[in-house]
């Protein structure tokens, strides 16, 4: 019902975006890979798992996102950036990470929706 | 998808002005939302399903509107064309039923001579503009919702029911314009917030509280809602009514923690992977947005945290603590 890239990359799209605040220093992609990498590994990150079901001849996913897929919860925990860009684009890569992981886990989906 | 997020970090550190910059950054969440969407009709098609129904991981409130018109009406055989009372009712009671609605049910009081409602409240936080029948959607789940949480008295129950039959009466009239106007269908509440969402429509900011003006259709039926109550409150001993429309509901709470430090601490805390990542952009912790707590509060945590504590001598400590499930408590080490 609403367009694509907000209904599934919401991260970029609720965060206000301001670059006064963008990095000092340049950070590098695989940093960010990294970085969402250990904070999986380590339990730093609350979050919703992905979901897959099939109802009727429709494939339903439900994509990854905030702890509790409640209204507003977002704002609770950590997936909202906020003004902070160098976050939104995390947040990008840190779901690519959650999917990678746990979308289609086990499955031959899980192989024909990669490589990320 | 990997390659879209390193063009996106190119971007937030280039050299081109804010307004660039947020242009450039669009264009690439439209492209990561396209690519994941591609990906994920592959694995429809390879299992030979008709098509892919794709969620946000993050509700907004509008999630089981989605879920009505992809799911639960074409499970029930509704996919094509107008449609028609029954139908829409049988497919917002299934989204109650699977508990796809996030809402806070009506609260009803009765003290010191008046008769206090909260009306049900729909929990949405989306500053979209409804689609019509969208809308029609949502006063049909209320009515449901209202139902199953009576007034706490027979007489009133059986006063409301009337009034609940009346409402009835003008959501199916306000279907059947809808049906008129070709605006009764799946695809049409597709349009409808498509247009809206490309500036078809009036929208408020992001951010911005859900439009609270409701329209004529919504007006007419607070008004009989209202009225029925007002009897109820008669009924009960001329009692006066007090009746509010609820609150938007916020997320529910990750996880209350209350703060073990002495007396006096400060305690300040950040997301743990926020502290990484700026450590790695070279961000001072002066600039960190520090949230601010005392020892012995409670607070929302989940997941781990980078702490800064301040002891009442002036000492202080930084250090990480993760909160588990059954975590109530973070003890932190006396000064």
């Amino acid at each position: 019902m609403r367009p694509f890239s907000t209904a599934i990359s919401g991260q970029l799209a609720i965060a206000v975006l301001t670059f006064s605040s963008a990095s000092a220093a340049p950070v590098t992609i695989k940093q960010l890979r990294t970085l969402a990498v250990e904070a999986l590994r380590d339990g730093d990150v609350a979050y919703s798992p992905p979901w897959s079901k099939v109802s009727g001849r429709t494939l339903w996913v439900k994509d990854a996102g905030p702890f509790s897929d409640r209204p507003g919860a977002a704002s609770l925990d950590y997936w909202l950036a906020g003004d902070d860009p160098l976050k939104a684009v995390f947040l990008d890569q840190l779901a690519i990470e959650i999917r990678r992981q746990r979308l289609f886990a086990g499955t031959r989906q899980q192989l024909i929706i990669e490589p990320y | 998808m990997e390659e879209t997020v390193a063009a996106e970090l190119a971007i937030i550190q280039g050299a081109e002005d804010d307004e660039e910059k947020e242009r450039q950054l669009d264009e690439r969440l439209q492209e990561l939302g396209e690519l994941l969407k591609k990906g994920i009709e592959a694995a429809a098609r390879d299992m030979r399903l008709s098509g892919a129904f794709i969620e946000p991981g993050h509700d907004d409130g509008t999630v089981w509107l989605d879920r009505l018109f992809a799911i639960y009406l074409p499970r029930l055989g509704q996919v094509n064309g107008q449609l028609n009372y029954a139908q829409l009712q049988q497919g917002v009671a299934q989204a109650i039923r699977e508990k796809a609605l996030a809402f806070d049910a009506p609260r009803i009081s009765v003290n010191a001579g008046r008769l206090t409602v909260i009306d049900v409240g729909l929990s949405v936080e989306s500053p979209r503009r409804l689609a019509r029948i969208e809308e029609v959607a949502c006063e049909l789940a209320k009515l449901e919702l209202r139902r199953r949480h009576p007034v706490p008295q027979p007489a009133s129950r059986a006063i409301m029911e009337s009034v609940y039959g009346q409402m009835e009466q003008v959501i199916r009239q306000r279907l059947d314009e809808l049906r008129q106007a070709g605006a009764a269908s799946a695809d049409a509440a597709s349009t409808e917030v498509a247009a809206a969402a490309t500036g078809g429509a009036e929208q408020p900011d992001a951010g911005e509280d859900p439009p609270v003006d409701r329209s004529p259709f919504g007006r007419k039926l607070d008004g009989i809602l209202k009225q029925g109550l007002e009897r109820c409150a008669q009924s009960m001993g001329n009692l006066r009514l007090d009746f509010s429309n609820s609150p938007n509901a916020t997320g529910s709470p990750t996880r209350s923690v209350r703060l073990g430090a002495p007396a006096g601490t400060k305690i300040e805390f950040v997301h743990n992977t926020d502290h990484k990542l700026w450590t790695l952009a070279g961000k001072a912790e002066g600039e960190y947005p520090w949230v601010e707590r005392r020892g012995g509060d409670t607070v929302e945590l989940a997941g781990g945290y980078w702490f800064r504590l301040t002891y009442p001598g002036g000492r202080q400590i930084r250090l990480y603590k993760k909160t588990g499930v059954k975590d109530t408590d973070l003890r932190f080490p006396e000064p």
